[in-house]
């Protein structure tokens, strides 16, 4: 070792100015790239975003410092460390420094328990359960998530009867509605595979995880309180991203999350006239079908241009009267549409694979659905073409007879009848 | 000066200073219990792996060039593309790839004359393309697509029966991993020859050592839990099925307590290059041999405390703290590797050679990776990106800026021992340069993509991430077209490379000291190792150097300088 | 540097290059079969977790089969795999001594041991069958035990069988003489044996007794 001290480099000047060079370059350069902070991530929608936000910040500025770190000590070895010309001799033997070895291991350690306090700060922080959550009209209500493949569906419990003394459910769909300020509580569920409820814009994240229905699911939770947001309009709308593979149509399991400016526009604007429209279904039951088949997950895998679905997952619907009287032999184009949406496994339209879901009446959660509700999808459907195989004429008696013949039903197709001219009057 | 007892190579006499001579390339297509053919052999089915599993990457990111589905038929389609890319890539290119370097240069360079149970070498690679094929048959019927981690119940109650398949071929391919590593454990405890002390193994073989020792107590976890999987899906049994008494996250605990510590597996085998490489190349001795050697003991063994990790947004949160904590531990024994390397060129005499470019390559993107991690360790930062483009670009960091370069670096620096000839260095520039930038420019900007909101494993994707998407694709275009620089450098090399001799780099490990290729039982008899293997600069190593050459060239060395 | 000579050269030379010496060769045998019975025992430990968590999640599920269910038959089976390892010590030992026909008939009656506990097995297996105890999910409040259950004993008696197969290929060449100068083939067997062995007291402790 001794002999060979001489062969260890000298730290010449040009070195130097090269490593003062470089610190200054980093120095900005890490400012710089601090600088994108708010361009590398979505807006800063909740109250969790922000100290998320920050943690990333020290990430990145500690990050930024190992980077430029190695990568300009790599750089400094590649210039001034290479063999230059025909210069065929070896470096110096120089075997290590315990007390080097021993800095290089007690900084780093000490900066990860740096970053772990300060993490654990972070986590603490956003998770703690806070008091008042889901507060509408004073009350807390318990709004839940279904996933199902591929589609979230939103309900809101509002712990209001009907008439008839049922509860009323607001299923607004993909779509979760909250205002700035509401500490959001959600309960989730998945009704099939694992999925994962992520609002990048709120920076949290909880996977679904499918749990045993006899002894309730296994439900998971995710808290998060909307934030206003500079410059935002409102309602303002950030995406909700299906982020745990759950099959075909993963990448379109997406949603998206409304948030009012306060209670008042969120009840104006949401609440309340969902609650009136619940009240007051239309007589119709082709327009009764139309707001009943948006509350189902049927978007996630069918084409249907008048709603604007797009997935290509299952057979289109564009036009499916047309086609249903001619799909399977002896059954009527009632019939046929009837069995397609409770019992899909018993056509598989040739070139789609059998995975659509079974809906029912003792089908759980999210694919539960009664005749009534069937008839009046049914009477909906019925008008996707041009020249319809049903008989629309007379789809009070076709439709329900088909039902009665497939399943074996009886329908009140008296539902919701009685509302007509309170309907026709309000809305 | 001290005479030097030079450890005699199989033909040193009536060398020809043109001709190389190896074995027929017949040999490499029978069963063979040479473990230099072995080698061979694992490392040639490995990089055609290599080449599958890349054609996929390119689909998949033709697929994403727009945020519609339109290259492929569905979506289903597309996950199964994504399985197969990680599967191939995992299972049967770097772990094997890795198994190739093990068996050619271990053996080798603790100075042994063949792996401790022949045989059972040969059968471990000979399982692995009938493990393919079953992989790959899935094609046929319903292809696996629950991604490469298969969560049930997506891989259970909702897949079809490529997914049987899937599981059998990776049950199949982890026997295979575990009978190597068993094999390399006991080589490298008991083979060595008697100068050959622990302290002075290369820290290659300490890293096959490590990670053998990983293989060996990990993957039996994966066999375990596509044994339960296999139930679940062929015998009506409810291991995962929660309606049934089961628990969905029974699987990914026991999966990621075996594929965390895969990590492992296939990165410490790189970083055991790394250190040989650049110690080698800039023509200095490894900074804190000891260090470098524990450290990879270290991350083995934190290596099997950090799984859950992979499941803060599923695993219960109270439990998430202290997976958070292990994992940022690791970046500890990692980053000792680091510096250590930094240590090693600070002030040497650096060649630019191919080799030495890949290992400067991987320290330059390892250390993104290793930032990384600590990133998505910090949990509430890992809440927002986990399962997103942020964690696929930090496994590729890891994966492909790690292991990948790692596997250039030793293809660069090893081939000449391998096939007796030099590759060619304009062109492995050239490759260097594509990969490089096409690496970096395909995957960094997947950060991005990843914290604005883009999950993984999707086809369709939101509109706003499209242009990021374009540039990613075009990149990863360019980083697979590095690939074919490669293989034409391989094939070209093979026939008309330079003579290499036994020793171009002039490098101290027993490897060097015999010819190239080595004869079929190495070396004469137990050679001496040099009393460092990275004892570079002393007149001792130049004196030993040079009797390596006069013993097996008998003529001035040619390296890649001249 | 020291001065290194030819002779320090050839300080372990070997007859033949490329081959180990007995000693050599039954050494890494012997750390090979241990390193194997190491990636066992991660196995085996899943599957006995399994069986814990259910314990402890599902106690009246155990407790209703342990009461149901008598431990007779499956006592008399542990004390013959028991018997059995005893019969492996001593065929090892008979053949470390020299006598080749001791030891057949010893490791005859391992094999013979294993057989007689594979028998038992089968008809405890066909019992709980009746009970309606089955491997797959059924509707019966059996249907969480049975998974967890037939999973490692039946991994288990898979090992026994191949212990069994393992046993005659070593009196097929035990008879042949390949023991008489080198027992390790019997050595690798008997730590596989006693392995398996061991595996199936915790199993029978677990399953059965606690």
């Amino acid at each position: 070792m001794e002999d060979n001290r001489s062969n260890t480099p000298s730290i010449s000047p040009a070195a130097i100015v090269v490593a003062a060079v470089f610190i200054v370059v980093s120095a900005i350069g890490i400012n710089w790239f601090t600088s994108f902070v708010p361009v590398v991530l979505p807006a800063q929608a909740s109250a969790e975003s922000k100290s998320v936000d920050e943690l990333f910040y020290i990430l990145v500025i500690i990050g930024g410092v190992v980077f430029f770190l190695i990568q300009g000590m790599l750089l400094i070895s590649v210039i001034f460390f290479r063999a230059r010309g025909d210069d065929r001799s070896d470096g110096p033997t120089y075997h290590g420094n315990p007390l080097l070895e021993l800095v290089w291991t007690i900084i780093p350690s000490l900066v990860v328990v740096f970053l772990a306090v300060v993490s654990f700060n972070v986590w603490s922080q956003n998770s703690e359960p806070k008091a008042a959550v889901n507060m509408i009209n004073g009350e807390e209500i318990a709004i839940k998530v279904t996933g199902a493949r591929y589609a979230w569906t939103h309900t809101y419990e509002t712990g209001q009867l009907d008439p008839d003394g049922d509860p009323i459910v607001i299923n607004s769909g993909d779509a979760l509605h909250t205002y700035i300020g509401q500490n959001v509580d959600l309960e989730l569920r998945t009704q099939d595979v694992i999925h994962s409820y992520w609002v990048p814009a709120m920076r949290v994240k909880q996977d679904l995880l499918p749990g045993n229905p006899a002894t309730g699911g296994r439900p998971t939770e995710i808290r998060f309180t909307p934030i206003r947001v500079d410059g935002a309009e409102y309602p303002a709308t950030y995406p909700i991203v299906c982020a745990e593979l759950c099959g075909d149509g993963h990448g379109r399991m997406r949603g998206t999350v409304v948030v009012y400016e306060d209670e008042q526009q969120f009840l104006e604007q949401f609440y309340d006239p969902a609650i009136h429209a619940i009240l007051n279904p239309p007589a119709d039951p082709v327009l009764r079908g139309e707001i009943i088949i948006q509350e189902y997950v049927c978007h996630s895998c069918h084409v249907l241009d008048s709603l604007g679905w797009t997935s290509r997952t299952g057979p289109s619907l564009n036009g499916i009267a047309d086609r249903a009287g001619e799909r399977v032999p002896g059954q009527s184009a009632e019939e046929y549409i009837v069995t397609s949406v409770w019992d899909a496994a018993a056509f598989v339209v040739p070139g789609y694979t059998e995975q659509m879901a079974q809906f029912g009446p003792d089908q759980p959660d999210t694919y539960q659905m009664d005749a009534e509700q069937l008839y009046s999808i049914v009477a909906y459907l019925c008008t996707q073409g041009e020249q319809s195989d049903c008989d629309l004429e007379n789809s009070t008696t076709a439709i329900p007879e088909a039902i009665q013949t497939v399943f074996g039903l009886e329908v009140d197709i008296t539902f919701g009848q009685g509302d007509d001219e309170a309907t026709d009057a309000e809305v | 000066m001290a005479t030097i007892a030079v450890p005699l190579g199989g033909q040193a006499e009536g060398h020809q200073a043109d001709a190389v001579q190896r074995p027929a390339l017949s040999e490499y297509l029978r069963w063979s219990v040479d473990h230099k053919i072995i080698g061979v052999q694992y490392g040639v089915a490995s990089f055609l792996f290599f080449i599958i599993g890349g054609a996929m990457a390119m689909l998949i990111r033709l697929e994403l060039w727009t945020p519609e589905l339109d290259v492929m038929v569905s979506g289903a389609a597309y996950n199964s593309l994504f399985t197969m890319h990680g599967t191939v890539m995992i299972f049967l290119f770097i772990i094997p790839m890795w198994a190739a370097f093990g068996n050619f240069v271990v053996p080798l360079q603790l100075g042994a004359k063949d792996m401790a149970f022949p045989w059972l070498n040969a059968f471990a690679f000979w399982l692995i393309p009938p493990a393919a094929i079953v992989v790959l048959l899935g094609y046929f019927v319903t292809p696996a697509e629950a991604g490469w981690t298969s969560y049930p119940p997506l891989s259970t109650l909702f897949s079809g029966d490529g997914q049987t398949l899937w599981a059998l071929g990776a049950h199949l391919l982890g026997i295979s991993s575990i009978m190597g590593s068993i094999n390399f454990i006991v080589t490298i405890f008991n083979m060595r020859p008697p100068q050959m002390t622990l302290w002075r193994m290369p820290l290659l073989c300490w890293a096959v050592l490590a990670t053998s020792i990983i293989a060996v107590m990990a993957t039996p976890f994966l066999a375990g839990a596509l044994t339960l999987l296999l139930l679940d899906r062929v015998a009506g049994t409810t291991f995962f099925d929660a309606a049934g008494g089961g628990d969905v996250l029974l699987w990914q605990n026991i999966f990621w307590f075996y594929s965390h510590p895969a990590v492992y597996i296939m990165v410490l085998p790189g970083m055991g290059v790394l250190s040989e490489v650049l110690s080698v190349h800039s023509r200095k001795p490894v900074f804190g041999y000891r260090m470098v050697g524990l450290s990879s003991m270290g991350i083995a063994f934190v290596g099997f405390t950090v799984w859950a990790h992979h499941m803060f947004t599923s695993l219960q949160p109270e439990l998430r703290i202290p997976f958070m904590i292990t994992t940022m531990i690791i970046a500890v024994p990692t980053g000792i590797k680091m510096f250590s390397w930094l240590g090693t060129i600070w002030g040497g005499k650096i060649r630019f050679t191919s080799a030495m470019l890949f290992a400067l390559g991987f320290m330059s993107m390892f250390v993104i990776g290793g930032i990384t991690g600590v990133m998505l360790a910090a949990l509430p930062f890992d809440i927002h990106v986990h399962d997103t483009y942020f964690v696929v670009s930090h496994f590729h960091f890891v994966l492909f800026g790690g292991s990948v370069f790692a596997i250039y670096a030793a293809l660069y620096h090893w081939f000449p021992k391998i096939t007796g000839r030099m590759m060619n260095e304009r062109l492995g520039r050239i490759h260097f340069a594509f990969t490089y930038f096409g690496f970096l420019f395909t995957f960094f900007p997947m950060h991005i993509v990843g914290m604005l909101g883009m999950p993984r494993r999707v086809a369709v994707y939101d509109e706003a991430f499209a242009n990021w998407n374009q540039l990613i694709s075009f990149s990863a275009f360019v980083l697979g077209f590095s690939t074919f620089i490669v293989i034409y450098n391989i094939i070209r090399s093979y026939y008309r490379g330079p003579v290499a001799g036994a020793n171009p780099w002039r490098a101290l490990t027993l490897e060097w000291a015999t010819t190239s290729p080595p004869p079929v039982t190495n070396f004469a008899d137990d050679p001496i190792p040099f009393e460092d293997p990275y004892g570079y600069g002393t007149e001792a190593s130049v004196a030993y150097l040079n009797a390596v050459e006069a013993a097996f060239d008998g003529r001035e060395n040619r390296t890649i300088l001249d | 540097m020291a001065e290194l000579t030819a002779n320090q050269l050839h300080a372990v030379a070997h007859d033949d290059h490329g081959h180990l010496s007995e000693e050599e060769k039954n050494d890494n045998l012997k750390l090979g079969v241990w390193l194997y019975l190491a990636s066992e025992i991660v196995i085996f430990s899943i599957m006995i977790v399994g069986y814990i968590l259910l314990r402890i999640n599902e106690p009246d599920v155990v407790a209703h089969a342990h009461e149901q269910l008598g431990v007779g038959l499956v006592t008399a089976n542990t004390f013959v795999l028991l018997a059995s390892s005893y019969f492996m010590v001593m065929g090892l030992r008979a053949m470390q001594q020299g006598n080749r026909a001791g030891m057949l008939r010893w490791i005859g009656a391992t094999a013979l041991g294993g057989t007689v506990f594979l028998i038992g097995q089968y008809i405890e297996y066909s019992e709980l069958a009746h009970l309606g105890i089955v491997l797959g999910y059924s509707e019966s409040q059996w249907s969480t035990l049975g998974m967890r259950f037939y999973a490692p004993t039946f991994f288990h008696g898979a090992h026994v069988f191949v212990g069994v197969i393992w046993a005659l290929e070593v009196l097929r060449r035990g008879a042949q003489g390949r023991y008489d100068h080198n027992p390790i083939g019997i050595e690798m067997f008997g730590l596989y044996w006693h392995f398996v062995d061991v595996v199936w007291i915790m199993l029978f402790t677990l399953i059965y007794l606690v």
